[in-house]
């Protein structure tokens, strides 16, 4: 029985440990009850989120709250920050400066959702089209402290081909607000 | 139990020891998987130093190396020079990209460049990516260097498929120094036009680049001598003009060729373009146009100097030697009986045939290893130039191309994770059956 025990044991471990590696990825995001703004330049570090929470199980969604919060350290918006604690599901409208707004459903304020943000918005009209590519082909090089605070849109503090590409590959629009209204500028 | 190879204890400590083994060699893997998958880049010039005249006017192409595959978005270079001695006079983004920047301001060249589409994709890693031309004049004598501004040296690209993660991948820039001065020699090449493609799907072809051309004259004849970055075959448009009308070929598939020319006319200038085509004939890649004046043959028949020129430099086992001698009107000397000397017992070489004024001769190496081989050329015992190649019998798999790999993986972080984890698993499973089959 003892060797029977043994080998139970070991397939015990080896399910486990090709879990863990499978799941590995998921295993290191450790932060709970946020949602992640990832796959964005180093330095890019937004203040200011506008957020709009609607019902997600009615057809015609209610808006629950439509709250401005903070951006902790640059890439989390806390979730209890825009609802009250419980486990309904909910849709979240998220506009960032610089970024297209999205539209994010969650489950529970519990858990970790992550969303890689559009950047490209120069104008913050929630378009990124050739308005936004010709106001930083406009700034690039460019001192004027005015110029690189609403181009600079990788906050490197200068305006660069970087900047630039952000308008050039992004050019799409961003989800309305819920209740059709224009996203207030942050 | 007593057959029990290990007791539980000891199948427990090695599974530990394996799981640790496992999650360090994890970690390993994925540092060096991760960064050797990123691209980085190093943006240079395509000329390390340039001399000219004043009044003269010279190319120069900004060049980048890319270290993996990548999406490009924009390139973006900030140039220092002295305004006082060079001043910049064109600008030119390369094939399928378009300047959106291009000003000068107090010794500072901005420029920046930005595909014609959203983005370039290159999918394996090039040399001599060609990124912008440039035409400067030469204003006063003396000397300056083209000095790229770091910070602002930023080639904006993606290392993942349609990844809207943008970063700089330059790692590295290299400066060139020009000196203008009235001692400089005239510039030959006064009609250089850039490389280019000719369509959209060039850029699939577009790891390949003519790496190096040059010539070696004789009064009725040049052996054009061409290094391209992977094989392809290889045409040489010449003429009395730009417009050619003439066309030599190097029919095999090859990296490096000598295509001669010849029944040309001894003291008149030709022009010509080197073709990079692939085996379709569908992508192609045109050299600059290039131009050279045949010698004449020398009446004195008194030798002054001597040229030696070893094409390929790098071969697997055989190289061609050409010899020219020329007297001090830099005419051609023919009639000569010239020898080659070799530092190597390893290799033979045949004696030098002439073709009015060019000699050449075949070099073969018999050696297994890798040699360097230092080569002196004579003339009734007196040595008139030296040169050097190298011999290394691997080359025979990479210059044909015609040998891939077998498998081509692109591993990710999922992918690595997956493996890893099936390997513990199979591992485990493989220790506990081996355990129950000893034990029954």
């Amino acid at each position: 029985m003892r060797r029977f025990k043994v080998i139970t044991v070991l397939v015990v471990v080896a399910a486990v440990l090709a879990g863990y590696f499978l799941l590995r990825p998921n295993l290191t995001q450790a932060r709970q009850g946020v949602i992640e703004l990832t796959n964005l330049p180093d330095q890019y570090c937004p203040l200011l989120a506008e957020t709009v929470v609607t019902d997600a199980t009615t057809k015609n969604p209610t808006i629950i709250t439509d709250r401005t919060v903070k951006i902790l350290e640059c890439r989390y918006i806390v979730l209890s920050e825009l609802m009250d604690k419980s486990n309904t599901a909910r849709q979240i409208a998220i506009k960032i400066p610089g970024a297209l707004a999205i539209s994010i459903g969650i489950d529970s304020t519990r858990g970790h959702y992550q969303y890689a943000p559009t950047l490209g918005d120069v104008n913050d009209d929630n378009i990124i089209d050739l308005t936004d590519e010709s106001q930083v082909s406009l700034a690039l090089f460019s001192s004027d402290p005015t110029l690189i605070s609403t181009s600079d849109l990788d906050y490197d503090g200068k305006v660069s081909v970087l900047d630039l590409s952000f308008t050039r590959i992004n050019h799409r629009t961003g989800i309305n607000r819920p209740d059709n209204k224009n996203w207030g500028n942050l | 139990m007593s057959r029990q190879l290990v007791s539980t204890k000891t199948a427990f400590v090695l599974i530990s020891l394996v799981t640790m083994g496992l999650l360090v060699g994890s970690a390993l893997l994925n540092q060096i998987v991760f960064k050797a998958a990123s691209s980085t880049a190093t943006v240079y010039f395509d000329q390390s130093s340039v001399q000219i005249r004043p009044n003269a006017t010279f190319n120069i192409n900004v060049l980048a190396d890319l270290s993996a595959p990548v999406e490009i978005t924009g390139i973006q270079f900030e140039l220092n020079f002295d305004p006082k001695i060079v001043a910049v006079t064109e600008t030119e983004a390369s094939a399928f990209w378009k300047k959106v920047v291009s000003r000068v301001e107090n010794g500072k060249l901005l420029f920046v460049a930005v595909p014609t589409g959203e983005k370039v994709l290159v999918d394996k890693s090039v040399t001599e990516l060609k990124v912008a031309n440039l035409k400067f004049t030469g204003l006063a004598e003396g000397v300056t260097n083209l000095a790229f501004t770091p910070a602002n040296s930023i080639l904006a690209a993606s290392d993942v498929w349609n990844s809207k993660e943008i970063k700089n991948i330059v790692e590295s820039v290299i400066d060139t120094r020009i000196t203008v001065s009235g001692l400089a020699p005239v510039a030959k090449k006064d009609n250089l036009i850039a490389d280019a493609v000719t369509t959209q799907e060039d850029l699939v072809f577009s790891s390949q680049r003519i790496v190096s051309t040059s010539e070696i004259l004789s009064p009725n004849s040049a052996v054009i001598l061409v290094r391209l970055q992977q094989p392809a075959r290889i045409l040489i448009a010449f003429g009395q003009t730009t417009a050619f009308g003439n066309q030599a070929d190097f029919s095999n598939r090859t990296s490096q060729a000598a295509v001669r020319i010849a029944g040309l006319e001894s003291g008149k200038r030709y022009y010509y373009q080197v073709v990079a085509e692939d085996d379709n004939a569908t992508n192609k890649v045109l050299g600059q146009i290039k131009s050279f004046e045949l010698p004449a043959l020398s009446s004195s028949g008194v030798v002054d100097r001597a040229e030696l020129t070893v094409f390929p430099s790098r071969a697997a086992n055989e190289t061609v030697v050409y010899a020219t001698f020329f007297d001090k009107e830099n005419q051609v000397v023919g009639g000569l009986t010239p020898e080659l000397q070799t530092n190597s017992e390893k290799v033979s070489s045949t004696k030098f045939s002439e073709v009015a004024g060019l000699y050449q001769a075949v070099v073969n190496s018999f050696e297994t290893k890798k040699q360097s081989i230092n080569y002196t050329l004579l003339l009734n015992g007196q040595k008139y130039a030296t040169a050097s190649s190298i011999f290394d019998p691997s080359l025979n798999d990479s210059l044909d191309g015609s040998k891939q790999p077998l498998l081509n993986l692109q591993l990710n972080q999922k992918l690595i994770n997956l493996i890893l984890g099936l390997i513990a698993g199979l591992l485990l499973l493989g220790i506990g059956f081996l355990k129950l089959a000893r034990a029954k």
